[in-house]
């Protein structure tokens, strides 16, 4: 069932996951003005991540991260820090399901959550039953027009930018630290989940380091859509939205032609859904790991049926998504994303595994 | 509109047994069985909570919470405001 995919692909696919997590927010806008400062960064963390993995897989060929940290750790704590890191995962992915779902409250907003949920999750079991293929080619399909819609979308909102409210730079160092912490977490240490990914990707010693470039391209995007955002709306009138970056293609356009956000949302829909599936698929690896079953097949319904009854039963409201999610989880995630390759990779090291 | 969720539970359940009970029977995956069948009884029993608004079971968030005077402390000292 799991053919490998190509390092092209998976090169394609970081760059969607990373564009279509974090493009309608404004991830560092702690840091205010300097939120573009943040952005640039808090892509620092996501490069050593890549570069973390990257080595656990060279050194472990054929090994999920989760499977070498049970042999690095010892079956105990190498399962405790599964669980850790398997609620991590968790998080981002409904968090993902989330975004996706008030994206489509503003078209739809009489229909209830209830319904778009599995409106939103019935597409990603079916693209998961159709195997580890389909998603290296959801990458490659979506990948160029994912990449024309964000220089369109660059070009449609560059009229509307005033550089005086990106004054004064650098005004605090702390809030752009706190920015920073916030953007490295979302999105990207997203590219963690790739560490339960690489034993599928064929070709990776030779071309790994296409995943960097798109991985920097996509970094290079936020960070223009942070600093356009910023210079067209400026902090105060950025903190007020949900959607930043939509409210920007909402007042954009030319002379008649306007609503193009609605072009847009296709776009934001396409990339948050495989984005879905990227971590949705994670989640499957690492159940699959953690119980050390033989296929992870049997666990994606069962997985989608939890998976949309936590989302419900935890943010009922976007008040508490805001709140729990926003304010709490980032400081849960961001190390726990930042330490558990870090602590398998320097275990492996002092133990000089593998022997 | 939660009482809607149990049209959702009973589509992903029937899906299930109709896919996935008889590969898993005949090939003897027991285990396999055992772990679908847990994560099916967690997002049933939520699910129901939820549809049917009966509020016994903990409520996840409490792991959120856990985290709260760390995230507290972390935008007081970063001076991050809103």
């Amino acid at each position: 069932m799991n053919k490998p995919i190509s390092t092209q692909q998976l090169s394609f696919m970081t760059f969607i996951l990373l564009i279509g997590s974090a493009l309608v927010y404004i991830t560092g806008q702690a840091a205010r003005q300097d939120a573009w400062l943040a952005s640039l960064l808090g892509l620092v963390p996501g490069l050593y991540i890549l570069y973390a993995i990257f080595k656990l897989h060279t050194m472990f060929p054929g090994c999920r991260i989760s499977d070498i940290s049970t042999q690095v750790l010892g079956r105990f704590l190498g399962t405790i820090l599964n669980l850790i890191f398997f609620w991590a995962v968790f998080i981002f992915l409904i968090t993902l399901l989330y975004n996706i779902l008030i994206l489509l409250k503003i078209t739809y907003p009489s229909i209830p959550r209830v319904i778009l949920y599995p409106i939103i999750l019935l597409p990603c079991i079916y693209c998961l039953y159709q195997g580890l293929t389909v998603l290296g080619r959801l990458g490659e399909l979506f990948i160029w027009g994912s990449l024309f819609f964000a220089i369109a979308g660059f070009f449609v909102a560059l009229p509307l930018v005033s550089l005086s409210n990106l004054t004064p730079v650098l005004e605090a160092w702390k809030p752009i630290l706190a920015g920073a912490v916030y953007t490295a977490n979302w999105p990207f240490d997203e590219v963690v989940i790739w560490g339960l990914f690489l034993p599928l990707v064929s070709g990776l010693k030779e071309n790994k380091k296409y995943v960097y470039y798109w991985y920097l391209i996509a970094g290079v995007m936020l960070i223009i859509f942070d600093f356009e955002v910023m210079a067209i709306f400026g902090p105060e009138l950025t903190q007020l939205f949900s959607f930043p970056l939509f409210e920007v293609f909402r007042v954009a356009g030319f002379g008649e032609f306007r609503r193009v956000e609605l072009i847009f949302l296709v776009f934001w829909f396409i990339t948050d859904i495989t984005a879905v599936i990227i971590f949705y698929q994670g989640i499957l690896f690492l159940v699959q790991d953690t119980f050390k079953l033989k296929d992870y097949k049997s666990l994606i319904l069962p997985i989608g049926l939890f998976l949309i009854v936590f989302v419900l039963y935890m943010f009922p409201s976007d008040l508490m998504f805001q709140l729990l999610n926003v304010k709490y989880a980032s400081v849960y995630t961001f190390p726990i994303n930042l330490l558990y390759p870090t602590i398998i990779l320097l275990t492996a090291k002092i133990r000089g595994l593998p022997r | 509109m939660p009482i809607l969720l149990l049209y959702f539970i009973i589509l992903s359940v029937s899906l299930f047994f109709l896919w996935e009970w008889k590969p898993l029977i005949s090939q003897r995956r027991w285990w396999d069985l055992t772990v679908a069948l847990l994560f099916l009884f967690i997002g049933l029993s939520y699910g129901l909570d939820y549809a049917l608004d009966l509020k016994m079971l903990p409520n996840p968030n409490r792991l959120f919470e856990m985290v709260k005077p760390v995230s507290k402390a972390f935008e007081k000292f970063f001076q991050v405001a809103g």
